[in-house]
């Protein structure tokens, strides 16, 4: 023992295989189910429409319209505009949220939390029409406030109902992570300034703030990434307002154009690198706090006023964000609401009807959702530790791959796969695998974020000293590492698996008879104009995300606030 | 770490157990909704019952898309109830097969090379709610539609997303030319999905849609305040149609499910079902919907509407951002 502590790693480390076959199993999966369709789906955009991929083919002549056409000049301009606007707006939602919860006593925290991921689940089609349904100009409330107060709300068609949508559907994920982060960081400081007497505006502005920046800017980036690639939303509040994604539904829903398809999509991609070029500059300008093992948790207010005036908020807020999910749930209980604002007819026959539709979709978006969870809770905690821990050529290769799919739009890596995986060396059409793996390739990033950060807050000296007493590597990390980054995998898991279920884009490309999700139940209603049975069959989708995630954090016995801490 | 890599491991080799192909199966890519298809799928398998039928459910365009992807390597066998502008666009993904029931087809309802046959006839029409807009104020003809008293109460489908909407406009320019289709985009609102066109306007959203004829009939049949009104020009007779994919991985039960579909029988399902009028002349249209002998209707020559197709969505593009 005594030699081994002296001579540390001299016999052990030739055996020490594990790390060896982590890394090439981690660069075969990249290469073959990320880097290959992507360099498909991307490549596309330089050879014009039809012809293959090869030197002599390289053009330019996709982007063109960008400088020719009207419409694509103006539907550039209008993603950014609402990309920009949904960000802030969601943010500014958020933070205060993230503030009352994660600093102030209010009951049913944990709940809050739950209830706060809902809106990332918006069953397709239903949710974003649900706001037609309300704020339509037939809608309820634009008829109630018509009717009480005698003013006109603003039509919902256009940029003012795309970015409340998207603000509204998006601020969970800045909210997550910022009350996480909140919850989490070190109350001494804070604590000294009050000594100091400072005001608690002072601390708020000038200590507590400060700290999270990095937390709230990663926040941002997500919903920036996610307005920016939204089809649904625009497509139905959109009227005539025209974004990027509803572009490339266009010309490959259209003209089957891939390629002009993939070269808009190019010009989406370039806008969210403009966006993470900002993320990082903000980050390089902060010096981080070192969490060296066990924090206390901060302080929260118990003042009455503040309980009070936190709790009305965080009410206020989230009843407005789940309209759409309340929408779906009551409508899902009426069997006939037509041509007139009052249900007629209540009752469980959408249930019913739906009933011998439920079990296999149900069953296959758990196993399919499941299983894709899994492979990001592996991969991802494999590449984002090595990626903050070694030092090795090609890194930011790595991250970028990783995080590639998360913003090119669902649309153009659904045709990748199902072109690149049809016929040739690996066949995986009509396969469950297929969509684990498309599944896996978009949501990768939500894990590899979240464990990097929080391996990043972890003193490296811990690992050292595993290693000294002689630990070999998949002892340090399965004693050391994991449990402390087990949050963070946690929060990121819950995400991954809740959007799963709500997926559309890549899966109505890839499903197969046999392995027909939720979300496609949802839709094959939708499209069939069957729209209570589709909010029958919506209504069990967010009851099962509420259960899943309410059940996840009691399983854990930790707080959701603490498993989103380390996000930033 | 292990555990959890294991458990990832062997979730993998459950789900990659591929759906091996039975000989004895048919692939279904339907663009018709739920209802039809059940009622046919039924039927068909009760004569049918050594044939497994799967069926994956999409619009017309998601499907075309998928069939396109696949084209080295088919995994669907017959696309059914999809616009004919969608097979005229992508012929070559479709196999020619002449059916048993060929005889009973109207030659202009059957593709030269049979590589599709006519089913429904979705004849597009104005959907008119009454509580916004009395009958007499509401637009009769194409032409109307140009009128500046429709601004901003027209809610059509963008031409470039939806089939019909595409229709719609080739009616239009075909008619009465690019100069009253221009002032028809200045009047319309143009919605990037084809079911708000209608929905829209049976919620009190706006006025005047324009759409397939048996929408209005279902959202009649639901309560909503709505009828169609058909153009006194003449509406097109486009259609929708079924026809085999190319390469399907089991040609023998596509064709026989196409000269299923053919039969007078399943288009009588398909009157009964879904209240669309059939392409057979033998077959009566759905009551609540007026004969052919009562509405006028014209040609719809969807071929050369398909070969028109980008030149007139370059132009529609380039007029609509002007707006």
């Amino acid at each position: 023992m005594t030699a081994i502590a002296l001579h540390p790693g001299a016999e052990r480390r030739s055996f020490d295989w594990i790390p060896i076959l982590v890394g090439v199993l981690t660069m075969a999966t990249t290469l073959v189910f990320l880097v290959y369709p992507l360099v498909c789906a991307i490549g596309g955009a330089f050879v014009p429409s039809g012809e293959p991929l090869a030197l002599e083919n390289l053009t330019l002549g996709n982007f063109e319209r960008f400088l020719t056409s009207t419409s694509y000049k103006r539907a550039f301009w209008n993603s950014l505009v609402v990309g920009l606007t949904a960000t802030s707006l969601a943010t500014l939602l958020a933070l205060p949220l993230a503030y009352a919860v994660a600093r102030v006593d209010i009951p049913f925290r944990r709940a809050i939390v739950a209830l706060a991921v809902l809106p990332l689940i918006s069953p397709p089609f239903i949710g974003a029409y649900s706001w037609i349904i309300l704020l339509g100009r037939n809608g309820l409330i634009t008829r109630l406030v018509a009717h009480v107060f005698d003013v006109q709300l603003p039509s919902i068609y256009g940029p003012f109902g795309v970015i409340t949508a998207l603000a509204l559907g998006y601020f969970p994920y800045v909210f997550l992570i910022v009350q996480g982060a909140l919850a989490a960081s070190d109350p001494y400081v804070e604590e000294a300034a009050r000594m100091m007497g400072a005001s608690r505006w002072r601390i708020l502005r000038t200590i507590t703030f400060p700290s999270v920046v990095p937390a709230i800017a990663a926040g941002m980036l997500i919903v920036f990434i996610k307005a920016l690639g939204d089809f649904g939303v625009p497509s139905i509040l959109g009227g005539e307002y025209q974004v990027l994604p509803t572009l490339i539904y266009f010309q490959i829903h259209g003209f089957f154009n891939l390629n002009a398809a993939a070269a808009i999509a190019m010009v989406n991609v370039a806008l969210t690198v403009g966006a993470l070029g900002v993320l990082a500059w903000v980050n390089r300008r902060r010096t981080f706090a070192t969490i060296t093992g066990v924090a206390r948790a901060s302080r929260r207010a118990t003042g009455s006023g503040a309980k009070l005036a936190a709790g009305s908020y965080v009410a206020v807020v989230l009843l407005i964000a789940l309209l759409p999910q309340i929408t779906v749930v009551v409508s899902s209980f009426v069997e006939r609401w037509s041509g007139n604002r009052i249900p007629l007819i209540w009752g469980f026959g959408n249930f019913a009807r739906v009933l011998t539709n439920l079990n296999q979709p149900v069953i296959n978006s758990l196993i399919l959702g499941g299983t894709a969870t899994l492979v990001c809770v592996v991969f991802g905690t494999v590449t984002a530790y090595y990626v903050s821990r070694k030092r090795f050529f090609g890194r930011w290769a790595l991250d970028l791959t990783i995080m590639l799919p998360f913003v090119l739009p669902g649309l153009v890596v659904g045709v990748a796969y199902l072109v690149g995986f049809n016929d040739g060396w690996i066949v995986l059409t009509g396969t469950a695998t297929i969509l684990v793996l498309a599944y896996f390739t978009r949501r990768a990033a939500y894990i590899f974020r979240s464990v990097q950060a929080a391996v990043g807050q972890i003193d490296g000296k811990l690992e050292e000293a595993s290693t000294l007493c002689g630990a070999n590597w998949a002892t340090t990390m399965r004693r050391i590492v994991v449990p402390l980054i087990a949050p963070a995998i946690l929060a990121g898991a819950i995400l991954v698996f809740a959007t799963l279920l709500g997926e559309i884009s890549v899966t109505i490309l890839l499903f197969s008879a046999k392995w027909k999700t939720i979300s496609i139940a949802i839709y094959e209603y939708v499209i069939s104009d069957e729209l209570h049975n589709a909010s029958a069959m919506g209504t069990v989708a967010i009851v099962m995300t509420l259960v899943l995630v309410l059940g996840a954090s009691r399983l854990v016995g930790r707080s959701m606030s603490e498993m989103f801490r380390s996000w930033g | 770490m292990k555990r959890l890599a294991s458990l990832a491991l062997l979730g993998y080799a459950l789900a990659a157990t591929p759906a091996f192909a039975q000989s004895s199966s048919l692939v279904l890519y339907n663009a018709g909704g739920l209802k039809l298809m059940q009622a046919i799928v039924d039927d068909f398998s009760k004569k049918n019952p050594g044939i497994k039928v799967e069926v994956i459910n999409g619009g017309v365009g998601e499907l075309i898309t998928r069939i396109r992807a696949e084209s080295a390597r088919a995994r669907g066998d017959v696309y059914f109830a999809a616009s004919s502008d969608a097979y005229d666009f992508a012929l070559d993904n479709f196999e020619s097969y002449k059916s048993s029931e060929d005889g009973a087809f109207d030659r202009k309802t059957v593709q030269k090379d049979h590589k599709y046959y006519g089913f429904s006839q979705p004849l597009q029409a104005f959907v008119i709610n009454t509580k916004m807009m009395p009958l007499d104020k509401a637009p009769k003809s194409w032409a109307d539609l140009t009128k500046p008293e429709y601004k901003g109460k027209v809610l059509m489908a963008q031409p470039a997303q939806s089939g019909s909407a595409y229709s719609q406009m080739y009616q239009i320019v075909g008619l009465h030319g690019w100069d009253a289709m221009a002032k028809v985009i200045q009047n319309g609102t143009f919605v990037t999905s084809s079911k708000l066109a209608y929905a829209n306007v049976g919620t009190g959203e706006f006025p005047i849609g324009i759409t397939g004829e048996f929408n209005v009939l279902t959202m009649k049949e639901e309560g909503q305040p709505v009828v169609a009104i058909y153009p006194s020009e003449g509406t097109g007779l486009t259609m929708d149609g079924n026809g085999i994919i190319k390469g399907a991985p089991n040609l023998a039960n596509a064709r026989k499910f196409i000269d299923y579909a053919n039969t007078k029988a399943a288009h009588e399902i398909l009157v009964k079902v879904d209240n669309r009028r059939s392409i057979r002349p033998d077959v009566a249209a759905p009551a609540g919907l007026p004969s052919t002998q009562e509405i006028k209707v014209v040609p719809y020559d969807s071929v050369a509407a398909a070969g028109k197709k980008k030149e007139y969505l370059e132009r529609f593009d380039k007029i609509f951002s002007a707006k």
